[in-house]
C-alpha cells in the first residue's frame, strides 16, 4: 500500500496527487491519501466514483480522514483507452458450477454455518466472472425459497444470466416446492449432466 | 459480469458475536445486512455490516441510540 | 512522492466562505428594523438597498479576495469587476467605489501600484469615482473594493422573484473556477486562460444595461456559490427550475477540466450546500461540476417572460461573450432545480 500524506494541502491537490500516484500502481495496489478536511474526502470520492475504482474511507480523528483506493490499472494510465478493450480475455474456458448441498457452510455451530453459507452467496455475486449454474439440494435447497437470506443474491444472479436450478424431490420432501422463490425445479438427471459437463465445480 | 458497484456504509466488529447480535438489533430497523469484510477493508473480524450510503443518516441515528459495540466505520465504493 | 505542485490558496471566489456555514451565522443576528432598508442580508441577495428618498435609494457591497491570476493589473481588473457586479445584479448604476486592500510588508509596493490602476480603470469604466480607500497588511495579498450605486427603489431586481414560464438567461459563460484551477497546476492553455481572464475582467455593465431594456423578474450574480448555488436562492420553494445541460454557454476546455479531477473545495461545498434541491438526469459528471464550479465575476442570471427572451439573447450575444437561455422557471412547488439535456415538453 502506498500512503500519500496531504494532510494541511487543499483541493485540488489531494486528487491530483492522488490520481499521479494511481498511474502508476498495478491492479489490486491499494492507494491511501490522508486528507484533513471532509470535502477533499469528497472530492476523492468523486474521482474514484467516475473511474469505477473501489474505495472506502474513514474518519480517523478530528482533521485526519483516511482514502484507500483500490487501483484497477487501467485508470489514468496513459494507455487508458486501449487497454481497456484488450483486458477481457484470459477467463477460463468452460463452464463453473457451483453446488449448495447444504443450509450452512462447513461443520461446528450452524448459526455460524449459516451466516458463512450467506456470506459465501454475497461474495459469489461479487466475483467478476459469475458461475454458468447452481444447483441446489438437499438442505441447500432451503436457500432458494422465499423468506432466504440468500434468495436476493440468488434473484440478482438469475439477472445476470446465471441458471439456477433446485432439486424437486428436495424441496417436495420440505415442503417447500411451492416456495421455490428464485430459478427452477430439476431432478437428479439434469444434476448429474451439469455436473459432469463442467470444467469447475465450486463446492462450499 | 458481477454487480454494479455502489456506496455503502460498512460497520466493522472484533468478534463475529458483536456482528450477529447487530444483526439482530438491526432487524427491521435498518436496511442493510451482514455481509464478509471485503479485502481493501483490513482487520477485525470476518463479517461486516454493510447499509446502504443514502440510509446514512438514520444509520448514524441507529448507532447513537443503541451504541452496540463495533470496531470501525467505514465509506466504501465497490 | 514527489514536491508537491505550489499553488496559492484558492484565489478569487474559491475563497468565499460557503453559503451553508454563512447562513448559519447570520441568522443568529437579529434583523435591523427600518423600513428603508429595502434589501438587507437576510434575503441572501446580492447587495444592501437602503432608500433615501421616494424616488432615490443607495445600492450597497463590497467583495475583496485574494489574488487569482499573477498579473496584478489584471487581478486589479478582476477584483473591480467581480465587486461592481453586484450592484448590476440589482439594477443600480455605480457611483462611488472605496478600495480595500491587505498588503504583505516585505512586498515590492510596485505590485500593489499595479493592482490599485487595475481597480481604478474599471472604475472609471464603469462611470463611478473611485473616491478613497483603507489598506493594512496582512500575510497574503488581497484587494477589493467597497461600491455603493444608485437605483430607483421601485426598480430594484430581486433575486428571488421569478415568476412562472420565465427563461433564465445568463450572461457569461461557466466554467472559471476550473479553468483557474487547472491554471496554477500548469495545465490550461495560454488561450484558455486568455478566455477566461477576459471574462473576469468584463464587467457586467452592458449586460445590466441590456436587462434594463425588458421585463426582468429577478436577477442575481453567479459568483462563488455557482450557478445552482445562485439559482437555488432565486427559485422559491412555491417553484422549481428546469436548466437545460445542453444549452450553457461554458469555456471550451472548462469540461476537460471537470473530467481531469481539477476539483475545488468550494465546488463540492456548494454541492454540499444545493445537496438534494438539485437533481440531475443523463447528465454527464462534468457538467454537474460545471453548476457548482465558483465563478470569480460570473455574469448576471436573470429570469425573463418567455415572449421577451430571445429579443434580450439577441443584444446579449453582441456583447461578444458566450450567453445562452439555459432554463426556464416552472410552477411545480419544491423548489427543484432539475438538470436535464434539452428542453422538455
Amino acid at each position: 500500500m502506498t500512503t500519500l500524506n496531504l494532510l494541511g494541502k487543499a483541493c485540488p491537490i489531494p486528487v491530483l496527487e492522488t490520481r499521479k500516484a494511481l498511474a502508476q500502481m498495478n491492479a489490486g495496489d491499494i492507494c491511501e491519501t490522508l486528507v484533513d478536511n471532509e470535502t477533499a474526502v469528497q472530492n476523492l470520492s468523486k474521482m474514484a466514483t467516475q473511474k469505477n475504482l473501489t474505495f472506502t474511507s474513514e474518519q480517523l480523528e478530528e482533521h485526519r480522514f483516511s482514502v484507500r483506493i483500490v487501483a484497477d490499472g487501467v485508470a489514468f494510465h496513459s494507455t487508458e483507452e486501449e487497454t481497456a478493450d484488450v483486458c477481457i480475455p484470459c477467463t477460463p474456458q468452460g463452464k463453473t458450477v457451483v453446488v449448495l448441498s447444504s443450509e450452512t457452510m462447513g461443520e461446528g455451530d450452524p448459526v455460524l454455518g449459516q451466516k458463512l453459507m450467506q456470506g459465501f452467496v454475497y461474495a459469489l455475486t461479487e466475483q467478476d466472472r459469475l458461475p454458468d449454474t447452481i444447483l441446489l439440494y438437499n438442505g441447500g435447497a432451503k436457500l432458494s425459497v422465499e423468506g432466504a437470506a440468500t434468495l436476493s443474491d440468488l434473484k440478482l444472479m438469475e439477472e445476470e444470466g446465471v441458471e439456477i436450478l433446485t432439486c424437486g424431490t428436495c424441496l417436495n420432501h420440505y415442503g417447500l416446492t411451492e416456495k421455490l422463490g428464485v430459478g427452477s425445479i430439476t431432478n437428479m438427471y439434469v444434476i448429474c449432466q451439469k455436473m459432469s459437463e463442467a470444467s469447475f465445480i465450486i463446492k462450499p | 459480469m458481477s454487480r454494479p458497484k455502489r456506496a455503502q456504509l460498512l460497520l466493522t466488529f472484533e468478534t463475529t458475536t458483536d456482528a450477529l447480535s447487530l444483526e439482530q438489533q438491526a432487524c427491521g430497523i435498518l436496511r442493510g445486512r451482514l455481509i464478509p469484510l471485503p479485502g481493501d477493508v483490513a482487520a477485525g473480524c470476518g463479517l461486516c455490516w454493510a447499509e446502504p450510503a443514502e440510509n446514512e443518516s438514520s444509520f448514524l441515528e441507529f448507532l447513537n441510540t443503541y451504541s452496540p459495540p463495533y470496531d470501525r466505520l467505514v465509506h466504501r465504493f465497490g | 512522492m514527489s514536491e508537491p505542485i505550489l499553488f496559492c490558496r484558492g484565489g478569487g471566489c474559491t475563497a468565499k466562505l460557503g453559503p451553508g456555514m454563512l447562513s448559519h451565522v447570520l441568522q443568529k443576528l437579529p434583523p435591523f428594523e427600518d423600513p428603508n432598508l429595502l434589501v438587507g442580508f437576510h434575503h441572501s441577495d446580492d447587495a444592501a438597498v437602503y432608500r433615501l428618498t421616494d424616488d432615490l435609494a443607495m445600492v450597497l457591497t463590497l467583495d475583496f479576495f485574494p489574488p487569482m491570476v499573477e498579473d496584478p493589473y489584471l487581478f486589479g481588473q478582476i477584483a473591480a469587476a467581480n465587486a461592481m457586479s453586484d450592484v448590476y445584479a440589482m439594477g443600480g448604476e455605480v457611483k462611488t467605489a472605496l478600495n480595500i486592500v491587505c498588503f504583505p510588508e516585505t512586498m515590492d509596493l510596485n505590485i500593489l501600484g499595479r493592482i490599485l490602476q487595475g481597480g481604478s480603470e474599471k472604475v472609471r469604466e464603469a462611470g463611478g469615482v473611485l473616491a478613497g480607500g483603507h489598506s493594512i497588511y496582512d500575510q497574503e495579498v488581497k484587494y477589493g473594493l467597497s461600491v455603493t450605486g444608485l437605483i430607483h427603489p421601485d426598480r430594484v431586481l430581486e433575486n428571488h422573484t421569478p415568476k412562472p414560464g420565465d427563461r433564465l438567461i445568463l450572461t457569461k459563460p461557466l466554467g472559471v473556477g476550473l479553468l483557474m484551477t487547472a491554471s496554477r497546476a500548469g495545465a490550461l492553455s495560454k488561450a484558455g486562460l486568455r478566455r477566461a481572464t477576459r471574462s473576469m475582467s468584463t464587467l457586467n455593465k452592458k449586460a445590466a444595461e441590456i436587462f434594463a431594456h425588458f421585463t426582468v423578474h429577478a436577477c442575481t450574480d453567479v459568483t462563488g456559490f455557482g450557478l445552482l448555488g445562485h439559482l437555488s436562492e432565486m427559485i422559491p420553494s412555491e417553484l422549481s427550475a428546469e436548466l437545460w445541460a445542453n444549452e450553457l454557454p461554458v469555456f471550451p476546455e472548462a469540461l476537460d477540466c471537470a473530467n481531469e479531477f481539477f476539483l475545488t473545495a468550494a465546488a463540492q461545498k456548494n454541492r454540499n450546500f444545493v445537496g438534494s434541491r438539485a437533481s440531475f438526469e443523463d447528465v454527464p459528471f462534468a457538467v454537474e461540476e460545471l453548476l457548482f464550479d465558483p465563478q470569480t465575476s460570473g455574469g448576471l442570471l436573470g429570469a425573463v417572460p418567455n415572449e421577451e427572451a430571445p429579443a434580450v439573447l439577441a443584444e446579449l450575444s453582441a456583447l461578444g461573450l458566450p450567453c445562452g437561455i439555459i432554463g426556464k422557471v416552472c410552477d411545480t412547488p419544491g423548489g427543484i432545480l432539475h438538470v436535464v439535456p434539452e428542453p422538455t415538453k
